[in-house]
């Protein structure tokens, strides 16, 4: 239970967007000396633990070469005169998703601890800087952004990594139930020759998890960009519109094969703004079962989606389908892309609204759907509508229509902290292994690999390893 | 006119849980009765015939350190002794020892007999007496016996075992009669329901006893005990138990006995739905090993004997509730149990037992002041598990007498600790067996060490000598100052200590190394480094087995004593007894539940609830910082 710490924390403070500033917040006794480590004057010199309290300060971030990382403002807040009557340190980064981030991690490289959901509001509260008075609030505050924590990284795992963690706690569990059966009933089973086994086990867990940290380095388990998801009917041009994003122009961060396999996931940056692509089988009245989930799971995607573009095919009339997929707009950020420009149109951007308007929605449905002509023939084309479709999407990312969440940034970090501890353990395993020691040391640590791939599946140990006995193992007596 | 009798202490039963109990709150001086329905039956092992194996042999050994009977007891009375898991790390190593079950029984019933305070009575208990007091809580005031006497008392503490409604199935053969066809215990559990006290059901089962000169020994593998016997007991000196000891024998089942067995489960109560209670994973009936692990071609028999002046032998591994005559077929298809004889037949029993999660850690009924239970009765399984919940319970029944702080042990300090926590925090579904894979910090609750860990408590409550206790502290500087030493004495790369070490295969040094550092070598040990270690004094066996330990092991068990330290944060931070988690505001619907169900009496204890989320924690704590505030 790491909960009641009074460690240094720190966190992204604002909402993370390629616009304005972003800052990040350190907090605790540590927090100054952490930021002077990391922060330089214009002249070059470590100056913050000199400065007075509620100051600002111009300089920069650097990294341990000494290599500037951004240009930077930060704001010193000693104790108690702080939210959370800890000393504070504010840096005011220039916006940018990976400079923030990058800012944050060099933080936590210092010595802070990423900060819990609202576990600066906590310390402000059980540091009495809050009325007491408002405890309730400050709970609801700790349990929603926990419940959410959970769920959004739950849901966002759902596919190959979550199967291949759970793939991996099970065999981990099999190896440890295996020791401990054997040692609880040693005249009925028996360790012999089995350090040679788990050697070879071990190296692969550890290759496998080397595999899921260097994803999360460059691809991120948790995807922060902003989930676009392309729907429309079979053949409307989903997928050539996806292929024209992703042209040779444009930057692929990376490519996580199709969690399912009726929907492909693609990262793509524009400008400097990351979407999160899922291309979705097309929608329509099917009898078919494998085609009836895909298209059901293209509705569920649809229906997490910050931002959906409905491709239609304008050479051809609207129909029940359509209808079906007009009422997944209900209430959400879309761009309908009247596709097929080139040939003969039969609908028009006033008949769509009129279908819109059909619609019982939560919001100004037509002033937050944007219906745009293209052409996905050839990209550079003059009509391809490309442009304007970019064009569109900047404007809503800068006006602050789409956002990046920043709980999944804050998310990701965290998996990737339990990844990196479950490794250690691993190779702590490895190391009793050589060292020759005794079975039961193994598995204290292979418990605690266990336990660090539970954290991002949000699943503990409890009795898992007690009912892993009495399930696979056929004890005496 | 009804008999009455003034005393502190009643304990309820005298098998391994009562006999602690009991003897616990005498020795602190208070007047206590043990009741049983059969003083003949005092200390009876109805299963098998052995004290200790894996994580029981701690057990044993801790309750030994706290001033409990057991390890002495065991000492005096075995036939057969082994230490298992020595081929693995010392964590792990336990002792277990072959009892004359007998010469056990009779060997514990004179220690009562002989203990002052303590008033041995034949008596089947009927029901508990009560006031409520004026906070609107039950207080035990005593107990009320068959015959209608009646015993004031200040605390009683329930270690029924297996007794209370007991039923015995042996095939379609019901009988409603306690273990060994004793006399069931059929009226408590009223009067206890009465009291608004859950009861539950719960089974277990044992194997047949066979007669000795009915078996062929010559087709089965003959299991020796250890050449050099190590007591249980810290106090019993191991010169004084090297003796000749008793074999027990290994043969195995085959396909034949499976068979059988598959052709007949129709007439098994378990698999016709007779029983109703449930039964252990961990000890499970042939009839469910067959069915459960149908791949396994065998399954292991061991013979053992059950005293040394009978020709009973227990037949471990083969518990079973199939009908006499299966019984009998299944047994002789056994390599030299094919004229077996069946004296005693197997049978499974049935009884009334208590979630214990209606308990504090202190073994005392959160509903009850004054009431106290252990062992079986709290839905555990096995003689050690009964005897150190008896002891705990007993001697927390003589704290609440004498207004002390009650004795609780911690997951960090003792598997006794890992057996209560879990069996009152936890939704135990079967009888509860201690397991090493229970208890996390395992690496520091060492069967070796257990008298550094406990002895000083067991100091501190009254039950352990002035002279023991010298004894323990003694030990401990002696082991403090030889790891000092080890530490601080180098040996240079010289020609006699490369020489020294080339000889036992170990490499050579390239600068000065410490004795210490050459002990940590696989290949090397304390022992092994005499010839260059020359400034050694002689020492104990046991100083110099914490010394090699403490040294090879230091990486681990400074990483565990690191955990050790952050469990222990969150147990410190008690939630007060009356808290309305009514009050505790964004609770989820099931946490609050369980916490109003099992009302934890730490941060801690809560975190280990299941059904308790991290979240709902730290909601708790922001909410005990709120009302500590208020409250100061």
């Amino acid at each position: 239970m790491e909960i009641y710490k009074n460690d240094t924390i720190a966190a992204i403070a604002t909402a993370l967007s390629d616009s304005g500033i972003g800052i990040i917040r350190i907090s605790g006794g540590d927090a100054i000396y952490i930021a002077d480590s990391i922060f330089r004057s214009p002249s070059g010199k470590r100056i913050l633990t000199k400065v007075q309290s509620h100051t600002v300060h111009y300089g920069y971030i650097v990294d341990k070469e000494e290599n500037v990382i951004d240009e930077v403002m930060v704001i010193v807040m000693k104790a108690p005169k702080s939210y959370t009557t800890e000393d504070t340190v504010e840096i005011n980064c220039h916006g940018g998703v990976l400079v923030v981030q990058k800012v944050l991690q060099t933080v936590l490289e210092n010595g802070a601890r990423m900060a819990e959901p609202g576990e600066f509001t906590k310390r402000a509260f059980l540091n009495g800087r809050i009325d007491l008075s408002r405890a309730e609030a400050v709970i609801d505050v700790i349990h929603s952004q926990n419940e959410y924590a959970l769920s959004s990284s739950v849901s966002q795992l759902k596919g190959r990594l979550s199967d291949k963690i759970h793939k991996l706690r099970e065999d981990i569990l099999y190896q440890i139930a295996f020791i401990e059966s054997a040692l609880d009933d040693p005249e009925h089973i028996s360790l012999d020759g089995y350090s040679e086994q788990l050697a070879a086990k071990v190296t692969y867990f550890q290759q496998e998890i080397a595999k899921l940290l260097a994803t999360a380095d460059n691809g991120r388990l948790i995807k922060e960009g902003i989930s676009t998801v392309i729907v429309g009917k079979p053949n409307a041009g989903k997928s050539s519109l996806l292929n024209m994003l992703l042209g040779e122009d444009r930057a692929i961060v990376t490519e996580i094969a199709g969690t399912t396999r009726d929907a492909l996931h693609e990262s793509i940056n524009l400008h400097g703004i990351s979407l999160n692509m899922i291309d979705t089988a097309g929608i329509h009245d099917t009898q078919d079962v494998v085609e009836k989930i895909g298209v059901e799971r293209a509705k569920k995607y649809a229906a997490e989606a910050d931002l959906i573009l409905y491709v239609v095919d304008a050479s051809e009339d609207l129909d029940e389908d359509d209808q079906e997929i007009i009422s997944l707009l209900n209430g959400k950020k879309a761009i309908i892309l009247l596709n097929k420009s080139d040939l003969e149109n039969k609908i028009t951007e006033d008949i769509l609204k009129e279908k819109l308007s059909g619609l019982k929605n939560k919001g100004n449905i037509i002033e937050d759907i944007k219906i745009l002509r293209t052409s996905t023939i050839d990209p550079l084309a003059d009509n391809s509508g490309m442009e304007e479709l970019e064009e569109t999407i900047r404007e809503m990312f800068f006006e602050g229509e789409l956002k990046y969440n920043n709980e999944l940034v804050v998310t990701n970090l965290r998996h990737k902290e339990a990844l990196q501890d479950a490794l250690s353990s691993l190779k702590l395993v490895e190391r009793s292994i050589e060292d020759g020691m005794p079975e039961d040391f193994y598995s204290i640590d292979l418990t605690s690999a266990y336990a660090s791939l539970g954290k991002i599946i949000g699943e503990e140990v409890d009795e898992d390893v007690v009912n892993e006995i009495f399930s696979k193992f056929c004890m005496g007596k | 006119m009804e008999l009455k009798k003034q005393v502190d202490v009643c304990v309820v039963g005298a098998g391994h849980a009562g006999c602690e109990a009991a003897l616990a709150c005498a020795r602190l001086g208070l007047q206590t009765v043990i009741f049983t329905v059969s003083v003949d039956s005092i200390a009876l092992m109805p299963c098998n015939p052995n004290v200790g194996g894996s994580s029981k042999g701690h057990l044993v050994r801790e309750l030994d350190a706290l001033g409990g009977e057991m390890g002495k007891n065991i000492d005096k009375t075995f036939i057969q002794s082994k230490m298992l898991n020595v081929s693995k790390g010392p964590a792990v190593h336990s002792l277990r020892a072959q009892a004359d079950k007998a010469e056990y029984s009779r060997a514990m019933r004179k220690v009562l007999e002989n203990q002052e305070n303590l008033l041995i009575k034949q008596a089947e208990v009927c029901e508990l007496l009560w006031e409520e007091t004026e906070d609107h809580k039950k207080k035990i005031t005593g107990v009320k016996t068959f015959t209608g006497a009646i015993y004031e008392c200040k605390a009683v503490v329930l270690c029924t075992g297996t007794y209370l409604r007991a039923r015995c199935l042996c095939g379609e053969s019901i009988t409603y009669t306690g273990p060994n066809g004793l006399q069931a215990a059929n009226h408590l559990t009223d009067s206890l329901k009465a009291m608004g006290i859950e009861m539950r059901r719960f089974k277990t089962g044992t194997p047949a006893r066979m007669d000795k000169r009915s078996l062929d020994f010559s087709k089965m593998e003959e299991q020796f005990g250890d050449k050099r016997i190590v007591p249980f007991s810290f106090s019993t000196d191991p010169e004084s138990i090297q003796k000749e000891q008793a074999s027990c024998w290994l043969t195995y089942t085959n396909e034949n006995t499976h068979e059988i067995i598959r052709n007949n489960l129709d007439r098994s109560p378990i698999y016709a739905g007779i029983i109703e209670g449930t039964g252990p994973r961990y000890c499970p009936s042939i009839e469910d090993k067959v069915v459960k692990f149908a791949e396994k071609e065998r399954h292991q028999v061991f013979i053992e004997p059950e005293g040394l002046h009978t020709n009973e032998m227990y037949v471990g591994g083969m518990s079973s509730s199939l009908p006499e005559d299966v019984q009998l077929a299944m047994y002789r298809t056994v390599p030299g149990l094919e004229h077996c004889e069946i004296v005693r037949n197997a049978y499974a029993i049935e009884y009334d037992c208590i979630n214990a999660k209606q308990l504090n850690p202190s073994l005392e009924f959160k509903n009850v002041s004054g009431l106290f239970s252990g062992g079986q009765f709290n839905g555990s399984s096995g003689y050690e598990e009964a005897a150190s919940q008896g002891l705990i319970a007993g001697i927390n029944a003589a704290m609440s007498v004498l207004h002390r702080d009650p004795l609780i042990l911690d997951r960090s300090e003792s598997y006794i600790g890992v057996l209560i926590d879990d069996l009152v925090t936890k939704d135990n579904r079967e009888p509860y067996r201690m397991m090493t894979s229970r208890a996390e910090y395992r690496l520091l609750l060492r069967q070796d060490n257990a008298d550094l860990r406990l002895r000083k408590k067991g100091y501190e409550i009254g039950l352990i000598s002035q002279q023991e206790y010298d004894a323990l502290v003694e030990k401990e500087e002696l082991i403090d100052q030889e790891i000092h030493r080890l530490k601080n004495t180098s040996v240079g790369a010289n020609k006699e200590i490369q020489h020294f070490l080339e000889e036992s295969g170990s490499s050579t040094l390239k600068t000065a190394a410490t004795l210490a550092e050459l002990i940590c070598r696989p290949e090397l040990g304390y022992a092994a480094l005499a010839p260059i270690d020359k400034e050694r004094k002689p020492l104990p066996p046991d100083v110099v087995e914490q010394v090699e330990i403490e040294i090879k092991y230091e990486g681990y068990i400074i990483r565990q004593k690191r955990q050790v330290e952050q469990y222990c944060k969150m147990e410190k931070k008690l939630i007060p007894e009356n808290l309305d988690y009514d009050e505790v505001p964004s609770l989820r619907l099931e946490a609050r539940q369980k916490l109003k169900e099992f009302r934890p009496i730490s941060v801690g204890q809560a975190s280990r609830i299941s059904g308790v989320s991290p979240a709902d924690i730290s909601v708790l704590l922001v909410y005990l910082e709120h009302y500590n505030a208020n409250k100061s």
